[in-house]
């Protein structure tokens, strides 16, 4: 297959400790102390209400914290959003809800617990009207919202909002799905060479039998293994963050068992 | 895009409350006929007519893949062991190679009932068995998961859930990933079971109707929660056959779960579905309408639609034969326009009695013979997200 070339407009993160992106360019470069995540950090955005912060999830807060510093794109963009778990905590209460004997469901955490809450959210914050879409492959998320994005920017040539998130679901369901640590990131990604371009991406495909390319930082670790799939975001997120790092290519796992090989091309 | 599609939809497969098989929803489709039932759902504590597969529990559930055993994979077995599917599908993969063929599912909640029966079990302030594992039932992923693994493919896999209008953009993302050359087939499903979370959530928002639902009616007063699993088999190919001629996708920007009331996101969608088709409006033979039979929806379709075509084409929903599935409803109503596009059948709008004044684009029925060259089908969800797709041959 013929590469697919991204050209890199914006990136985006959020972690515990690690508010946006240039943030986690100084934590990588640093790469000094060890990576300990604030126990009770929790996204923020200024893009809802306070009201509307409070009333939604923090898996909305935390991907709107992402879309927020990719900055609002424009109709004729896309969007995809990339998220394994989704709406947990809204969830939680909905099963809780389940629970009693006349199953009411607060009207408002029923309309956003579906997966595209948070990308729905985001449209009516910004009153982007152009398309929109929310995906999930389980483990291999990063690989599937990279492929995704990548489709939209090749095949209909357009700008495309990436962005990931997931949070830690709450007790009890977290024992059996346990995601570590709430991260978010986020890529612009345009087919086209323009003055906001910092970088390009090649992607390709990669048969099965491919291993994940493993960070190589402290932070890049930590945030790798903590049990949250938006992590494999960042072997990629290491070697645009850090000059020094060799060019290698990288390989980030798609559901089904084939690869996506993705290598920095010339921009 | 209409003359440089790259690939076919060769095979499908579904099955609803119309039964499971392209006769039983052939025979509805001519005589305009429902599978709602008012049979109801275990421990719903209000009573509604439902569009429910019956049967499901008597599937025998491959051994090796117990793990997966749930309502929303049942319902994927039952349509994939239909009219040959199955049998198509593993020829394209002996065919391809099992590393060129991928899965795409729309779904809105998976494997969700599973949860909600053990989790409504649990003693209060207990621990999640153990053995319980999200992978398989609550990962939105699950149906998609099973999918790959059922058929032993090694393709790319992921799940498109958007509410309502999931499974139709997994017929785009099937398109995309034949033309961009990473796969050289699709498996799309399109699949979502009865679940207390879908039917509870939709009470809460006062959408759920009493009686079976119907569209365009002027008395119409909510929706009927349907179940479905739809399969259809997209190849790489330039020859003849049913082809994804065009898609638009909008979003309102506006409310999570209503629309504008000109439709001005539904009308996007369609505009820019005829662009990339290079197709007037006019050559659209059938529109495949979203049809909620929500008050506002339905209104709020028919101005998109007269806006965009001027009430020369005929409209129609086909909820009231199987009820709004949600999740799975885009793939199910892609399926039934291309047997209706086979057997040459504008069907007529199911449960629709007197036409509503708001809804004069709706085209009632009888269904009747028409040659149908070119089908669009809407498709909208939750969160103001919008899909119109053609199928054209």
């Amino acid at each position: 297959m013929t590469p697919i070339i991204l050209h890199i407009e914006k990136l985006a993160f959020a972690a515990p400790g690690v508010e946006g992106w240039p943030a986690l360019v100084n934590r990588l470069n640093a790469n000094t102390e060890p990576y300990a995540p604030a126990p009770d950090w929790s996204p923020h955005n200024t893009v809802l209400s306070p009201r509307n912060a409070r009333r939604l999830s923090t898996e909305i807060n935390l991907a709107l914290m992402v879309a927020e510093e990719l900055g609002a794109l424009s109709d004729e963009d896309g969007y995809v959003f990339a998220s394994s778990t989704g709406e947990g905590a809204t969830l939680k209460g909905i099963l809780d809800a389940l629970r009693t004997e006349q199953m009411l469901i607060q009207p408002i955490r029923f309309q956003n617990a579906v997966h595209n809450a948070a990308a729905g959210q985001w449209s009516i914050a910004n009153r982007h009207q152009g398309p929109s879409t929310t995906i999930a492959a389980y483990d291999e998320t990063v690989g599937a919202g990279l492929l995704k994005a990548a489709l939209q920017v090749a095949i209909e040539r357009r700008r495309v909002g990436l962005v990931f998130f997931d949070a830690p679901l709450p007790p009890p369901l977290d024992a059996v799905r346990p995601l570590g640590l709430p991260i978010g990131a986020g890529m612009v990604l345009s087919p086209m060479r323009s003055a906001q371009t910092i970088g390009a991406l090649s992607l390709t495909l990669a048969g099965p039998g491919e291993t994940m390319t493993p960070p190589r930082t402290g932070v890049g670790k930590a945030l790798f293994t903590c049990g949250n799939p938006i992590g494999q975001i960042l072997p990629l997120f290491e070697q645009i963050a850090i000059p020094a790092l060799a060019q290698a290519p990288i390989s980030i796992a798609l559901n089904g068992g084939s690869t996506l090989r993705i290598e920095r091309a010339a921009p | 895009m209409t003359d440089k599609a790259k690939s076919r939809m060769t095979a499908y497969a579904m099955t609803s409350a119309l039964g499971t098989g392209r006769a039983a929803h052939l025979a509805a489709l001519r005589a305009c006929s429902s599978g709602l039932t008012r049979r109801g759902f275990p421990d719903l504590p209000f009573d509604c007519p439902v569009g429910e597969v019956a049967g499901l529990d008597h599937l025998a559930f491959p051994a090796h893949l117990a793990e997966f055993d749930n309502r929303a994979n049942r319902l994927t077995l039952a349509a994939l062991q239909s009219d040959g599917f199955e049998a198509r599908a593993r020829d394209v993969i002996a065919r391809c190679g099992a590393e060129r063929v991928g899965t795409v599912v729309g779904t809105s909640t998976a494997g969700v009932e599973k949860l909600e029966q053990v989790y409504r079990a649990l003693p209060e302030g207990a621990a999640m068995p153990p053995d319980f594992d999200m992978r398989y039932h609550n990962s939105h992923h699950a149906v998609g998961d099973f999918l790959s693994q059922y058929f032993a493919i090694t393709g790319p896999s992921y799940t498109v859930s958007t509410a309502c209008s999931s499974s139709a953009k997994a017929l785009i993302d099937a398109a995309q990933l034949i033309e961009a050359g990473f796969c050289d087939a699709v498996i799309v499903g399109g699949v979502d079971s009865l679940c207390l979370t879908s039917l509870n959530g939709f009470e809460a928002l006062q959408l759920v109707s009493r009686q079976p639902c119907r569209p365009c009616d002027a008395a119409r007063d909510g929706l009927t929660i349907g179940e479905a699993a739809a399969l259809i088999l997209v190849e790489r190919s330039e020859g003849a056959g049913a082809r994804l001629s065009g898609y638009g996708e909008s979003s309102d920007g506006e409310h999570m779960s209503t629309p504008p009331k000109d439709g001005a996101g539904a009308r996007a969608a369609m505009l820019a579905a005829l662009k990339m088709a290079g197709l007037g409006p006019a050559q659209i033979d059938y529109i495949n309408m979203h049809g909620t039979a929500t008050p506002l929806n339905d209104a709020a379709e028919c101005a998109a639609i007269q806006a965009v075509f001027g009430g020369a084409v005929p409209a129609s929903s086909l909820k009231g034969a199987f009820g709004h599935t949600l999740g799975a409803a885009g793939a199910l109503e892609a399926a039934l326009c291309l047997l209706a596009m086979e057997e040459n059948l504008v069907p007529g709008t199911i449960g629709l009695k007197t036409v509503d004044a708001d809804c004069a684009c709706a085209f009632a029925g009888p269904s009747r013979p028409a040659p149908l060259r070119h089908v669009m089908s809407n498709a909208f969800g939750f969160g103001g997200n919008n899909s119109a797709i053609i199928l054209s041959q």
